[in-house]
C-alpha cells in the first residue's frame, strides 16, 4: 500500500476505493476528507485512499495496491485510457472488468456546488462500491479484445505494430440453464449483431460478433446469459444503493444513459453547465437492454423521474425504435394507472439543449403516489416483481382494477386457451421459459395451470402447440390487471381414460377422441390405440394374450 | 510492440504448452522451468493481455516446480488413467467425436491440416496427431511462420499464416480445448495439471479472438483482404497429401 492512502480500517484485503487527489483542488473543491468518512462509515472493511495523480497515473497507481479484490476509483472525468485501467488492474491482480469508475469531476465537482457535489459523490460512490461487491467473477472467453484506433486508416509503419488494445466484456451462455433445446430462442431473436446460434442443444455466443450491448442478458427469461460487467445482480446493486431511502437527496431523478451517450455530460461540464444534483447518472452498454421491468421497479423503488438518455439515430444497435416503445408503453401504463406519464422521459444525446433544460430542474416530486417507497430488493429481470411494484405505485385506486394494455413492448403476455380445442397433449407447459404454463398429469386427470404475473408473453407454448394450425393457444402481449392480480388459475382440465387391459393411465380423453375420428375404418387399430396403453398393446402383440378382446 | 514480437511470444507460450502436455520426464522439466523462469522476467510484453494473471501464476508455478518429482504419476492419474473418476484422456476425436465411430477420420483431417503446412509427424513421436501436444506445437509452428514473416515485412503472407492459425484454432484446438480443461479441473482440483489447462484455455481464447480482431484491422488494406483465401481453399478442399511449401 503506498503511503499516501490511508486505510478507513484494517480489516485486509477486500474493496478499495481510491480517489484521485486534484478532486480537492480549487476548480472541484470536493471535501474528500468527508467522503472518506463517508464511504467508511456506510462500509466498515473497505479501503479508501486519497491518490496522487490517480487520473494521469492509474496503471502505476493501480498496480501498487497489490492484495484488494475489488476497486472503485474516483476520478477527474470519463475519459481515462482503458489501456492503463486494464493493465494497471491486471498487475494489481484485479479482474479489470470489476473495476468501477467514477467520474467525480464531471458528474459532481464541476458541475454542482460544493455541498451537493459531496453528497452526490457520497452517493454514487456508495452505488459504485455495491455494485463492485456484486460483480461476479469474469472468464477467459468474456474478453473480446479491441483496438482503440479502429476506424483509422492504417499506415504501412502502423501495420506492422500492435496498436494499443483494450477489452470489453462480452456475455456468455450458461448451458444449464438455457433451455434453446425446449425452443427458446428468444436471446437469438433479440440480438442485433445475430451473434447467438444454437449449438450442442444450448445458445452459444460467437464472440467476434458480439459487441456487449447486453440486450440478450434481459431477453433471456431464465438468467442464462452471463455478462459480468452489466449483470443484473450489479446493476440491481448499483440501483438499489443509488434508490436507497437513506439518500437525502430528494426528490431523486434517475438518468439512465447507454455508455455512448454519457459523453454529453462529460460535455456539458467541459462547457461549464451546471444542472440540478437531485439526477443520478446510472450507464448501462446500450439503453435498448433496459426494460419496462425496470422502469416500473425504479419508480416503485423511490425515483420520481426516470430519464432515458439514449443515442438517438446513431445508435450502432439500431435500438432507438426499441427504446421508443419501452418508453411509450411505460408513459400509457401509467396514465392508464392514474399517474403522471412524465415520469418517464426519453432524450436524445444529439439534443442535449433538451436534456440540459430538463435537467437543470429537479425532478417534480409526485403528489399522485400513494405509499412510500417499496422496499423490496429489485429484481430487475423479474416480471412478478415488475408487477409488485405496478401494485405499489397504484396502491389502492380502483381504477386500475379492469386495466388492459395491449401493447408490443408490454413486458406481461396473456395466454389464451380455447379448450374445445386441446387435445391436452402437455407439450406446451415444458416449452414454457418462464414456468407460468404448468401441467399435471395424474390421478384420473390431466391439467394445465397458467400464472399470468409470471408470463412474457414470449409465444413459445403457441409455436410448440400441435394445434397451431387452428389455433388453440393465443398469446397477446398485454397488460391486464385483472389476469395478473388472479394468481395461478385452470386453463384447461380433461380425464384421463385408464387402459382397459392393466389401468394404466393411457391418455386425455380429448387426444384419444381426436385419435379416434382420425382413425374412423380402422376399426381394430381403432380399438387398440384408444383403449389399451403402449405396454398392453406389445404384450398383445407378442401373443403372451390370446388376442384383443 | 511489433506484430513480429507478438507472434514469437505467442509461439512461445504454445511451444511452452505443448511441452507441458506432454509426459513430464525430467530433462523436459528442468528446461520447462528454466524457461518459465526466463520468461516470467518479460513482463513488460505480456502485461497487456488479458490472460496475464493466469500466465503469471503458471509461470511462477512452474519455476518453483523445478524438481517436482510426482509430476509423471501426476500426469497419469490425470490424462491416461483416474481411479473412479474418468480420465481426461488429452485427444480431440475424445471430445469431438465421443462415440469413437469417427476417431480415424478426425486424425485424418489433422494428418491433412499439417500437410498442407508441409508438415508430417515425426515416427519417433509416440502419440497421434490429434494428442493436444500436437496440435500445440502446430500452432507454434503457424505462430513462427508469422514471426518469419513480420521480420521481412511480408504483410501477405503474414496475414495468409494468421488466416490459417485462425481456422485452424476454430476447427480443432479451438473447439475442444475447453472441455479438456473443464475435466481437467474437475479431476484435478487445485493441481499443476488444472493450472496448466486452465492457463492454456484463456490463452487460446484470447489468441482466436485476438486473431480475429487483428484480421478485422486488416480488412480493407489494398493486398491483404484477400491474403489466404486461395491457399485457404487448398487447404480445405485438397486431397489428403497434397503438400504445399510453405
Amino acid at each position: 500500500m503506498p503511503p499516501d492512502t490511508k486505510a478507513a480500517t484494517e480489516t485486509g484485503p477486500g474493496t478499495a476505493v481510491l480517489l484521485c487527489q486534484d478532486l480537492a483542488d480549487p476548480g472541484m473543491g470536493l471535501d474528500l476528507k468527508q467522503l472518506r468518512i463517508s464511504l467508511a462509515a456506510a462500509f466498515p472493511g473497505i479501503t479508501v485512499g486519497v491518490v496522487p495523480d490517480l487520473c494521469g497515473h492509474l496503471a502505476h497507481s493501480l498496480a501498487t495496491h497489490r492484495g484488494i479484490t475489488r476497486a472503485v476509483l474516483g476520478l477527474c472525468s470519463g475519459e481515462y485510457s482503458p489501456v492503463e485501467l486494464q493493465a494497471g488492474a491486471r498487475k494489481a491482480g484485479l479482474d479489470p472488468f470489476g473495476v468501477e469508475v467514477v467520474p467525480l469531476g464531471t458528474w459532481c465537482a464541476k458541475v454542482h456546488p460544493k455541498p451537493e457535489a459531496i453528497r452526490k459523490a457520497g452517493r454514487l460512490l456508495t452505488a459504485a462500491v455495491a455494485r463492485a461487491q456484486a460483480y461476479p467473477e469474469s472468464g477467459p472467453e468474456h474478453a473480446k479484445p479491441y483496438f482503440l484506433s479502429r476506424g483509422q486508416k492504417l499506415s504501412r509503419r502502423s501495420l506492422f505494430t500492435l496498436p494499443p488494445m483494450a477489452y470489453r466484456p462480452v456475455p456468455s451462455v450458461r448451458g444449464e440453464a438455457c433451455v434453446a433445446e425446449a425452443g427458446c430462442q428468444l436471446c437469438a431473436n433479440a440480438c442485433p449483431r445475430d451473434a447467438l446460434r444454437k449449438m450442442g442443444g444450448h445458445m452459444a455466443l460467437d464472440k467476434a460478433r458480439c459487441e456487449g450491448c447486453g440486450i440478450c442478458l434481459t431477453a433471456c427469461p431464465r438468467d442464462a446469459i452471463n455478462f459480468p460487467g452489466w449483470s443484473l445482480a450489479q446493476m440491481e446493486a448499483q440501483l438499489g444503493a443509488i434508490l436507497s431511502p437513506a439518500s437525502a437527496d430528494r426528490p431523486l431523478g434517475l438518468l439512465l444513459a447507454c455508455q455512448k451517450a454519457m459523453s454529453t455530460l462529460e460535455e456539458m461540464a467541459g462547457q461549464g453547465l451546471s444542472y440540478s444534483h437531485h439526477w443520478m447518472p446510472v450507464a448501462v452498454p446500450c439503453l435498448g437492454m433496459a426494460t419496462p421491468t425496470w422502469a416500473i421497479q425504479a419508480l416503485a423503488h423511490g425515483a420520481e423521474t426516470l430519464a432515458l438518455l439514449s443515442c438517438g439515430a446513431d445508435c450502432p444497435f439500431g435500438q432507438e425504435q426499441a427504446i421508443g416503445g419501452m418508453a411509450n408503453f411505460c408513459r400509457r401504463l401509467l396514465r392508464l394507472m392514474g399517474q403522471d406519464p412524465e415520469q418517464v422521459r426519453v432524450f436524445n444525446a444529439g439534443d442535449p439543449q433538451r436534456l440540459l433544460q430538463a435537467l437543470q430542474q429537479p425532478p417534480p416530486q409526485r403528489r399522485d403516489r400513494c405509499r412510500g417507497q417499496l422496499r423490496e430488493p429489485l429484481r430487475l429481470g423479474s416480471v412478478e416483481a415488475a408487477f409488485a411494484s405496478m401494485k405499489h405505485l397504484a396502491g389502492e385506486k380502483a381504477e386500475v382494477s379492469g386495466l388492459v394494455l395491449e401493447h408490443p413492448y408490454s413486458p406481461f403476455g396473456v395466454v389464451e386457451l380455447r379448450s374445445e380445442g386441446c387435445t391436452g397433449c402437455l407439450a406446451c407447459a415444458p416449452a414454457c421459459p418462464t414456468g407460468a404454463l404448468a401441467s399435471e398429469r395424474g390421478g384420473d386427470g390431466v391439467t394445465i395451470t397458467y400464472l399470468a404475473s409470471s408470463c412474457i408473453g414470449c409465444g413459445i407454448c403457441a409455436e410448440v402447440c400441435p394445434e397451431k394450425e387452428a389455433g388453440v393457444l393465443r398469446v397477446r402481449q398485454m397488460t391486464s390487471w385483472d389476469a395478473l392480480s388472479r394468481g395461478r388459475a385452470v386453463l384447461y382440465r380433461d380425464q384421463l381414460v385408464t387402459c382397459e387391459g392393466c389401468g394404466a393411465s393411457i391418455a386425455s380423453r380429448a387426444l384419444l377422441q381426436r385419435l379416434e375420428a382420425s382413425l374412423e375404418g380402422s376399426e381394430p387399430l381403432r380399438t387398440a390405440l384408444s383403449r389399451y396403453c403402449p405396454s398392453c398393446r406389445f404384450t398383445f402383440a407378442l401373443g403372451a394374450r390370446p388376442s384383443f378382446p | 510492440m511489433h506484430l513480429e514480437d507478438l507472434a514469437c511470444l505467442r509461439q512461445l507460450a504454445y511451444r511452452l504448452f505443448s511441452s507441458i502436455l506432454l509426459y513430464p520426464d525430467k530433462g523436459r522439466w528442468k528446461s520447462i522451468a528454466a524457461a518459465a523462469a526466463e520468461l516470467s522476467k518479460q513482463t513488460r510484453l505480456t502485461a497487456r493481455f488479458a490472460f496475464y494473471p493466469q500466465w503469471r501464476r503458471l509461470l511462477t508455478t512452474l519455476a518453483d516446480l523445478g524438481g517436482h518429482s510426482n509430476l509423471g504419476e501426476e500426469y497419469i492419474r490425470v490424462f491416461q488413467h483416474s481411479p473412479g473418476g474418468t480420465a481426461c484422456l488429452p485427444y480431440e476425436s475424445v471430445y469431438v467425436e465421443p462415440g469413437r465411430q469417427a476417431a480415424g477420420w478426425v486424425m485424418a483431417l489433422l494428418e491433412r491440416e499439417y500437410a498442407t503446412a508441409g508438415l508430417a509427424l515425426s515416427p519417433v513421436m509416440n502419440e497421434p496427431p490429434d494428442h493436444v501436444a500436437v496440435e500445440l506445437e502446430f500452432m507454434a509452428f503457424l505462430c513462427g511462420q508469422e514471426a518469419e514473416a513480420w521480420k521481412i515485412k511480408a504483410a501477405g503472407d503474414a496475414t495468409r499464416a494468421l488466416k490459417r492459425q485462425a481456422v485452424f484454432l476454430g476447427r480443432h484446438l479451438g473447439l475442444w480445448f475447453p472441455a479438456l480443461a473443464e475435466r481437467v479441473a474437475t479431476a484435478d482440483g487445485e493441481g499443476v495439471y488444472s493450472l496448466v489447462t486452465g492457463t492454456a484455455r484463456a490463452f487460446i481464447t484470447h489468441d482466436q479472438a485476438l486473431i480475429g480482431t487483428l484480421l478485422t484491422r486488416f480488412q480493407g488494406v489494398p493486398g491483404l483482404a484477400q491474403a489466404g483465401a486461395s491457399r485457404q481453399r487448398s487447404s480445405t478442399k485438397g486431397p489428403p497429401g497434397s503438400r504445399r511449401a510453405s
